[in-house]
């Protein structure tokens, strides 16, 4: 699932910048006329404010061991019958309220995600304006690992990132860093859709004019780069990090849910999965299902934005 | 707590047809059996593999000198009766008339190879036969077996001891099981040549292994199932998925969260039984200071009083009825009972007190607690994770900080048992004799690596006076009087708090409502009992 | 054309060097296999003895050196957990996942490219939408999520397949088939479909996107004004220019499908080999571990050396590119 491969433009050399764009695409005008698209904005907003300050927003800290009882394990949704009014969606097999678990696990989730993003994004970025402004052999070098890079699919390179950090820490001991082999694992699989764009706008800006006049008046090269080219590409990047965070927070679900990811302590979205998954015929289906729908929705509206993003920022695709 | 509906009447008419479609047959038809199970038998290797659910696979190919009867009570099975000629020398009198399944005779020295076998440095059997020091051959249906010293448990160990054709095992190059260091395929790693009532006919390891009915079996079945087909389903929803929908017909030791919604359903029949299995945590009292953990360079579960803290703290009553579904009996000692050594007494529960546990850590002078890490197995026991992350909960709410720490079973054992690198850890012990003492012997006592005495005191504990105690068990050949020191010895343990009891566990058998089975409560699978209408 | 076969095997190469450090990496420090090969009651000195048998305390650059040389040889070494050479093992459940991937990606490209013409042609239909929404979940949906879906709903509710295995499986001798027989079918369908799912609607979203380019090029305009029916422009040149990436996709997604197996297999209990290597995993069987991964980047690398070739037969123009457009 190389997200490189989604259908998203990026040849962002040939394009005006990215405020001309930014207006001549009337993002506001667009993102007011499409429903779907507010609709996925909303609910990532409720994700993120939840995800930001779940000790204000869910009912229960859910993995505070003094906020539950093992006594309340197993209760039904709402509308079910056994149910308790205090847990709407239910409780988990430790008495978790579900609600506060999905809270905590989808914060879980997305900072994986995001900060995996993120990384890919400063590893692309970085490469792709060095790789284009210095050119010659470094730019050689570093297309060919994005190259080969882009044939290995992410999961192949989280396993072997999570294989190497359990080589390092010891298996035993892997768990407390699993958080940030996932991220490490989305930034180094991920990195290869933003260098490339981003070398191919360096490439043009590289032989402009204003270009060789500032290297003349001695500003410094990182100086010109960050100053005239990141802003070029920026929109590039917002689209395909969209779709990116997207196959991340997947990705991380997937990994969580064979038990490659986050340890069962720390819960994410996947490893709520994980655990509900040995209750799916027992009739306590709710326990994975319930965080299964919350990732699904979540995936989804984040790919709705990034489809709008993508639409409404390339009008040739309109 | 509702349970949906598991009606569904396309696939109970479905079954049905099906069924009706079989009987319509008439006796004719082969009849299949399709065992469904968590894991794969390793190897067709009788002594290569010490695993439970190895042993019972095996079991439908090999046979033993000695079984169990239906009331548990040791049996005749290759040899057909034995006598005690001095208190180190046995003579087992065999069946005569008994064939391999490749058609060779079973006789004496099949017995005195197999034993040799198990002996060798890659057998994982060598424990049962340590304490033999010869075979002697008498005639071709007489052998006598000499230990080291006097063995109350020659007969159980020797349960486990599958005889193989000593010709084929010379034909084939499989004298000695697997060598997994010499880096090669053996043999006897995928093909069997037992003289049980079953037939190896194809194994496709992980996949699905095929069994037929031996035609010259020497015995009695109280069935007549012609095939047995056994795979290996990992995944728990899986694998009741595929029982439900009529895909396998017998499921063994079935997660305890599946078994009411099981038992709603009309097309699947269960089996329970009481397991040899009691699960306990234990604690490091050998280390000076925590191994994992920081209560101030000190080791709290030195101090008798924390280990009894930890023991008030876990509600094991309500582990049970709710993790366990109440398929697990709550208890305060470690011994299952049916052993050797078991008292009824000691099951009273210590309670669920969380007050006291905080008075208790007050008085020790952890009044906040410490922290230090609780480390688990997550495929090892029934629902061990869950138990594990209840028991972390319970512990946090007596003010402990606790880390959990749960892992797959050969890293739990590999990086951590093994090592003696655990601070708090959870064990399910299964006396392979249902006799107390191989527990007290291999768990409790002060670990010696010559003689296997302690090999897994993963605990570290050393108590000299419990030692000898243990040893004056041991070596006590008349049942009575070993039950009666035994029972001292759990007392004494129970006192100390060495560890802290959670529950026996049960066994759930699902089966769909034409099959029958009695379950071995030491979850042996025992296909002689398994009928088929 | 050498030169550039040179440098796509010299990288090939490289990338293959990379993995088998990082498999000897694993094989080395990640597993004990001793309890395996011990089982549970040995004793440290017997542990010890077998560490120092096995190799495992010589230095690490000769241990490396000597797995490398071992791997070139085509010995992977032995199973730990099954006690069979690693290589057999591989060649054995090799099938399962061949017809998984090869099944789940035929469903995704029948399904995926006319859906994708259909949605780009008729841009604002209220079928074109819904494809588009369709696809939207298809991407959204974890395989896994979407697996256990699918057996609650067909094998628990309707019964009507079966939720785990291959079913009846005809061995050929040298290749074991689920294809041949009404219950290895049945058994192929759910997992094929859980599959295929997400490659269904991606590729189904790349044709309509590149659609949508084609058709807006000069080329296409040009046909047009030479008074070209629609169904000719649109069937005749702009699918064709559009299947040139979607080709060079398939190909490379066909890697990343038999990357994902990995969880579909340990869904449907399908015995290949993903499915072995979770099982190995769990066991810390190492050298299996490392064998899955080296197979699997050669699979992989081999993969795209064809896609290479294939691109610059069906468009020379592009020969000399670093990138191709569809990147």
């Amino acid at each position: 699932m190389t997200a490189g491969n989604h259908p998203v433009d990026h040849r962002a050399g040939q394009r005006p910048g990215w405020r001309v764009r930014l207006e001549r695409s009337d993002l506001v005008y667009d993102f007011v006329r499409d429903p779907a698209a507010i609709a996925a904005a909303v609910i990532l907003f409720a994700f993120a404010v939840a995800g930001l300050a779940p000790q204000i927003v869910a009912p229960y800290h859910a993995f505070d061991p003094n906020q539950f009882r093992l006594q309340d394990a197993f209760l039904a949704p709402i509308w079910l019958e056994g149910s308790d009014p205090r847990f709407l969606l239910g409780t988990d097999d430790q008495g978790r309220d579900m609600i506060s678990a999905i809270i905590f696990g989808a914060r879980v989730s997305l900072f994986v995600g995001l900060a995996g993003v993120l990384l890919a994004v400063l590893i692309g970025v970085a490469a792709g304006l060095i790789a284009g402004f210095v050119g010659g052999w470094v730019d050689a070098v570093t297309m060919r690992i994005a190259d080969l890079q882009l044939t290995f699919p992410a999961i192949l390179i989280a396993v072997m990132v999570d294989g190497i950090s359990r080589a390092a820490f010891g298996q035993a001991d892997r768990d407390r860093v699993a958080v940030f082999v996932l991220i490490l694992a989305i930034g180094l699989s991920g990195w290869v859709q933003y260098a490339r764009p981003v070398r191919g706008a360096t490439l043009v800006e590289r032989n402009r004019e204003y270009v060789a006049a500032a290297t003349m008046m001695g500003i410094p090269n990182w100086g010109i780069m960050l100053k005239h080219i990141l802003p070029n590409v920026l929109t590039s990047v917002l689209v395909i990090g969209t779709i990116h965070l997207a196959v991340a927070v997947i990705l991380e679900a997937t990994l969580s849910f064979v038990g490659l990811g986050v340890p069962p302590t720390e819960p994410s979205l996947g490893t709520l999965i994980r655990i509900g998954n040995g209750y799916l015929f027992s009739g306590e289906w709710w326990i994975a299902i319930v965080p299964g729908g919350a990732l699904v929705i979540l995936v989804l509206s984040i790919n709705l934005l990034g489809d709008f993003l993508r639409d409404a920022l390339n009008p040739r695709l309109k | 707590m509702s349970r949906p509906k598991t009606r569904r009447p396309p696939v109970a008419l479905l079954a049905v047809t099906v069924a009706g479609a079989l009987a319509m047959a008439g006796p004719t038809a082969a009849k299949t059996l399709r065992i469904g199970a968590q894991a794969d038998a390793g190897t067709m290797d009788p002594h290569a593999q010490n695993i439970q659910t190895t042993i019972s696979v095996l079991s439908m190919m090999y046979e033993a000198l000695v079984t169990r009867d239906k009331s548990l009570a040791k049996a005749p099975q290759l040899a057909t009766g034995w006598e005690i000629l001095g208190p180190n020398e046995w003579r087992f009198t065999l069946r005569p008339d008994v064939k391999f399944h490749d058609g060779a005779a079973f006789g004496a020295d099949d017995v005195a190879m197999s034993i040799a076998r198990a002996q060798s440095e890659t057998s994982q059997f060598k424990g049962f036969v340590s304490n033999i020091a010869e075979t002697r051959i008498v005639d071709d249906l007489t052998i006598d077996i000499v230990t080291k010293e006097p063995d109350p448990v020659l007969l159980d160990k020797l349960g486990y001891l599958f005889i193989m054709d000593k010709d084929w095992a010379d034909a084939n190059n499989v004298r000695r099981p697997q060598d997994l260091k010499e880096k090669e395929e053996t043999y006897s790693v995928l093909n069997a040549n037992g003289t049980g009532p079953y037939v190896l006919k194809s194994r496709e390891p992980d996949a699905r292994t095929v069994l037929v009915r031996n035609a010259d079996y020497w015995g009695a079945l109280d069935g007549d199932i012609d095939e047995i087909v056994f795979q290996p389903i990992s995944s728990d929803p899986t694998r009741i998925a595929a029982l439900v929908s009529g895909q396998i017909d017998l499921v063994t030791a079935i997660p305890s969260q599946n078994v009411a919604g099981l038992e709603a359903n009309p097309d699947i029949k269960l089996e329970v039984t009481d397991e040899f299995r009691t699960l306990f945590f234990a604690f490091d009292v050998g280390s000076e200071s925590l191994q994992h953990g920081d209560a101030g360079g000190k080791n709290p579960f030195q101090d008798r009083r924390v280990r009894q803290a930890v023991n008030l703290a876990l509600d094991s009553e309500a582990i049970v009825r709710t993790v366990m579904r109440g398929y697990a009996t709550p208890t305060g000692q470690i011994l299952a009972p049916g052993n050797v050594g078991y008292d009824r007494e000691l099951d009273a529960l210590s309670g669920y007190d969380p007050e006291a546990a905080k008075a208790l850590l007050a008085e020790a002078g952890y009044p906040d607690g410490f922290a230090f890490t609780l480390d688990c197995p997550n495929n090892r026991y029934i629902n061990d994770e869950q138990i594990c992350r209840a028991a972390a909960a319970m512990l946090a709410q007596v003010g402990l900080d606790v880390s959990l720490n749960l892992m797959p079973r050969a890293v739990y054992f590999g990086e951590r048992l093994w090592k003696r690198d655990s601070t708090m850890f959870l064990m399910g012990f299964n006396s392979p004799f249902f006799d107390g003492t191989y527990m007290a012997q291999t768990m409790v006592m002060t670990t010696d690596e010559e003689s296997g005495e302690g090999i897994y005191n993963y605990s570290m504990n050393s108590d000299l006076e419990l030692d000898a105690a243990i040893r004056e068990a041991r070596g006590t050949l008349d049942v009575e009087g070993r039950h009666r020191r035994l029972q001292a010895v759990y007392r004494s343990i129970k006192e100390n708090v060495l560890y802290a009891p959670l529950h026996h566990q049960v066994l759930v058998y699902a089966m769909r409502p034409n099959v029958g089975v009695r379950i071995r409560p030491d979850n042996w699978l025992e296909i002689r009992w398994v009928t088929m209408d | 054309m050498v030169s550039f076969l040179a440098r796509r095997l010299g990288q090939a190469m490289i990338v293959m060097l990379v993995v088998t450090a990082v498999a000897f990496v694993m094989f080395r420090f990640l597993g004990d296999p001793l309890l395996v090969v011990l089982g549970i009651d040995s004793t440290e000195a017997q542990r010890q003895a077998v560490r120092a048998e096995l190799g495992l305390d010589r230095s690490i650059p000769i241990q490396f050196a000597a797995y490398l040389g071992s791997v070139l040889q085509g010995d992977f070494g032995i199973s730990y957990r099954l006690g069979r050479a690693v290589e057999t093992v591989l060649i054995e459940r090799l099938p399962a996942t061949v017809e998984l991937a090869v099944t789940g990606m035929l469903i995704a490209v029948a399904a995926g490219i006319p859906a994708g013409v259909y949605a780009a042609l008729n841009r604002g239909r209220l079928a074109s939408r819904l494809l588009l929404s369709a696809s939207l979940f298809g991407i959204s949906m974890p395989s896994f999520f979407m697996g256990l879906i699918l057996i609650w709903l067909f094998s628990v509710k309707l019964g009507w397949l079966p939720s785990f295995g291959r079913g009846q499986v005809v061995d050929l001798g040298w290749w074991t088939t689920g294809l041949l027989s009404a219950g290895g079918l049945k058994a192929l369908v759910m997992p094929a479909l859980t599959l295929a799912a997400f490659q269904i609607a991606m590729i189904m979203r790349l044709v309509r996107a590149e659609m949508l380019e084609v058709v807006r090029t000069d080329y296409i305009r040009f046909a047009r004004a030479r008074g070209l029916s629609h169904r000719a422009v649109h069937y005749r040149h702009a699918l064709r220019n559009t299947l040139i990436p979607v080709v060079t996709i398939v190909g490379l997604q066909l890697g990343s499908i038999i990357a994902f197996a990995v969880i579909t297999e340990a869904v449907f209990q399908w015995p290949g080999l993903g499915l072995l290597f979770l099982q190995s995993v769990a066991a810390a069987d190492v050298s299996m571990m490392s064998a899955y991964l080296i197979l699997i980047a050669a699979l992989f690398v081999a993969i795209n050396l064809v896609v290479d070739l294939l691109y610059l037969v069906i468009d020379p123009r592009l020969r000399g590119r670093s990138d191709p457009a569809w990147s």
